[in-house]
């Protein structure tokens, strides 16, 4: 095994609808909403945190590639939320290659019972997700307009017996339309690496698409589309990924 | 599942969001009944040392009477000002007016306060308005829990309260609850979808008037907009803990057979209110197949967001508040503050979802 290729994926991430990556509640402001979005510390910018993508990315291929079903069957399996994990592949069933791809490209925790051997066969884990900051272009647009890089949406909950609002909550979004950059490196450590590549990290980007990032996906937040920049040959395979059928 | 959807506005739609048109950000022009929604900085920029000095000096005076005198400055520079245009009605035009030759310090915040306008839902950099998923989500909720507590023993179900009866019903709460595997995104407009000003105004279902002090303008969708987004339905994952599984068609026409029942009581109201009701024959041949019925955002009315045989509506009477299983009064969407018929006037809400 040995670092034979670093491949790049980079552009912007699109904001179809609005987006809420919580930050939990700090510093309590006057006058601030109750569900802030997470913001650069020095530039008070909203950002995507890598750790939201890779997790979401993960979890969802995880459903895609079956490991979620496999890992509910055993009880023990089940109290790890369905995670691929080296534990899993203690036991047998069919599709194990799918969790060790998604250990090699995703890693393992430590302590999740990573044997010398099982670690020596995975090596190190492939894929490294960057930060997503607010786009340049977007940026500039955004101060010549005034634009905020926040919105507020609130929301109640309705009694369905009186018809009444309550609950009341305010929510901060980064509004649709706002574009972020984006950059995952992905390490070639063996040929066949080539195909994870494609078939762990662009499909999971795609299935990402189709799902949502962030809070509150089931309501409407959180859709986003992926524009990869600087390689036509790159964006043509990713715009023709198809997931099922 | 992923679903592709279209919806398509029957009547004016207001979603609700907190935000209004304050006073100080757009001009009427009265010649054109058009409100001129503009970015205060931009117009200040754009001002002369002169003009800038005037408006400076209106700005310095703590009376309300500066607020006449902005209006009257915004109009002189009508020529000058560019923005967003909303179609308002007539009467608005002409209230508009009247404000600017107000006197009195109490009457003068009184006018005021009549053109803080409610926003529906928007876009803050496309400035178009949204159909927010939650909106849509939350009717489908209430019209699937109501099919629920048709199949349930309703006495036994009387006496709990609503968020019980949901949990019992749909077989947990929280990450239990199946609406958790309903994913429904925010819809956007399919083209550029202009809104406008009505005025929102409350009838009394029995009798003849309508409840003239509360005629308000707000903005809406108009009908015969198109918004377009997704619905997506995961299948439970066994050992999830979610009991009760929803499935797509089956939750469309639960919620299609709930608005549809309140839809045809709205036809009925209208033989003895003759208000306008949106012609559905378009969509007739595909109904309950392709096309949906639903009903979403402010002034839904109180039938519409509770469940039919549990519902107990607020109504202010005579004798004190009662609770009802029937509203006494319905919100129409209407081009006149006091209409003498209701013939253009329209109920809030009615939406048609498309399944592509």
């Amino acid at each position: 095994m040995r670092l034979l290729e670093v491949k790049e994926i980079r552009g912007k991430i699109i904001l179809k609808t609005g987006l809420h990556i919580g930050s939990g509640n700090m510093e309590m402001q006057i006058g601030g909403t109750d569900n802030p979005v997470i913001k650069h510390p020095y530039t008070n910018e909203p950002y995507i945190p890598g750790s939201s993508l890779k997790g979401k990315i993960r979890s969802l291929l995880e459903l895609y590639y079956g490991v979620v079903a496999q890992a509910v069957l055993s009880e023990d399996l089940r109290k790890a939320g369905g995670l691929a994990s080296p534990k899993m592949l203690k036991s047998n069933f069919d599709g194990k290659e799918h969790v060790i791809n998604i250990l090699k490209v995703f890693g393992a925790g430590a302590g999740e019972g990573m044997s010398e051997e099982l670690s020596m066969k995975i090596g190190p884990t492939r894929v490294s997700f960057s930060d997503c900051f607010l786009n340049e272009e977007f940026i500039k647009e955004a101060e010549q307009k005034r634009w905020s890089y926040v919105e507020v949406k609130s929301e109640n909950r309705i009694n369905r017996i009186t018809g009444t609002a309550e609950h009341p909550r305010f929510i901060e979004r980064v509004p649709a339309n706002a574009k972020f950059n984006f950059s995952i490196y992905f390490k070639i450590l063996e040929k066949e690496d080539n195909n994870l590549f494609k078939d762990y990290l662009l499909k999971g980007l795609k299935l990402l698409e189709y799902d949502s990032l962030g809070s509150s996906g089931s309501r409407g937040y959180g859709k986003i589309k992926f524009e990869i920049e600087g390689d036509e040959n790159l964006k043509r395979e990713f715009e023709n990924i198809k997931l099922w059928g | 599942m992923n679903y592709e959807i279209k919806l398509h506005t029957l009547t004016p739609v207001h979603i609700g969001c907190d935000d209004s048109y304050t006073p100080v950000e757009f001009i009427i022009d009265t010649d054109r009944n058009t409100l001129i929604q503009f970015d205060l900085f931009e117009f200040i920029e754009n001002l002369s040392p002169e003009e800038w000095q005037e408006f400076n000096s209106i700005a310095s005076n703590p009376s309300p009477i500066a607020l006449v005198h902005i209006y009257r400055f915004y109009s002189k520079m009508k020529g000058k000002i560019k923005g967003r245009e909303l179609p308002i009605p007539n009467e608005l035009s002409k209230r508009y007016t009247e404000v600017k030759q107000l006197k009195n310090d109490r009457d003068m915040l009184k006018g005021f306060n009549e053109f803080e306008i409610p926003r529906t839902f928007y876009n803050p950099y496309t400035l178009e308005p949204i159909v927010p998923g939650s909106s849509i989500k939350g009717s489908l909720r209430t019209a699937f829990v109501e099919a629920l507590i048709k199949e349930h023993d309703r006495n036994r179900l009387e006496r709990k309260e609503y968020n019980q009866i949901e949990e019992e019903l749909l077989g947990g709460k929280m990450q239990k609850d199946p609406f958790r595997l309903l994913k429904i995104s925010d819809f956007e407009p399919e083209n550029s979808v202009k809104t406008k000003i009505l005025y929102q105004i409350n009838v009394r279902k029995e009798r003849e008037t309508s409840r003239e002090s509360l005629s308000i303008p707000i903005e809406v969708i108009p009908e015969g907009a198109l918004f377009r987004g997704t619905i997506k339905i995961e299948s439970p994952i066994e050992g999830s803990g979610i009991r009760k599984s929803i499935e797509f068609k089956d939750l469309l026409l639960k919620s299609h057979s709930h608005y549809a029942k309140i839809f045809n009581k709205e036809i009925d109201l209208r033989k003895i209110k003759n208000f306008k009701l949106p012609n559905i024959t378009q969509f007739r041949d595909g109904l309950k197949e392709k096309y949906f019925i639903l009903r979403i955002g402010k002034h839904s009315g109180a039938e519409a967001v509770t469940w039919e045989g549990l519902r107990k509506i607020r109504v202010r009477t005579r004798e004190g508040i009662q609770r009802r299983s029937e509203s006494t009064t319905i919100w129409l969407a209407s081009q006149e503050k006091k209409p003498k018929s209701f013939i253009n006037a329209m109920p809030f809400g009615w939406v048609m979802l498309e399944v592509c």
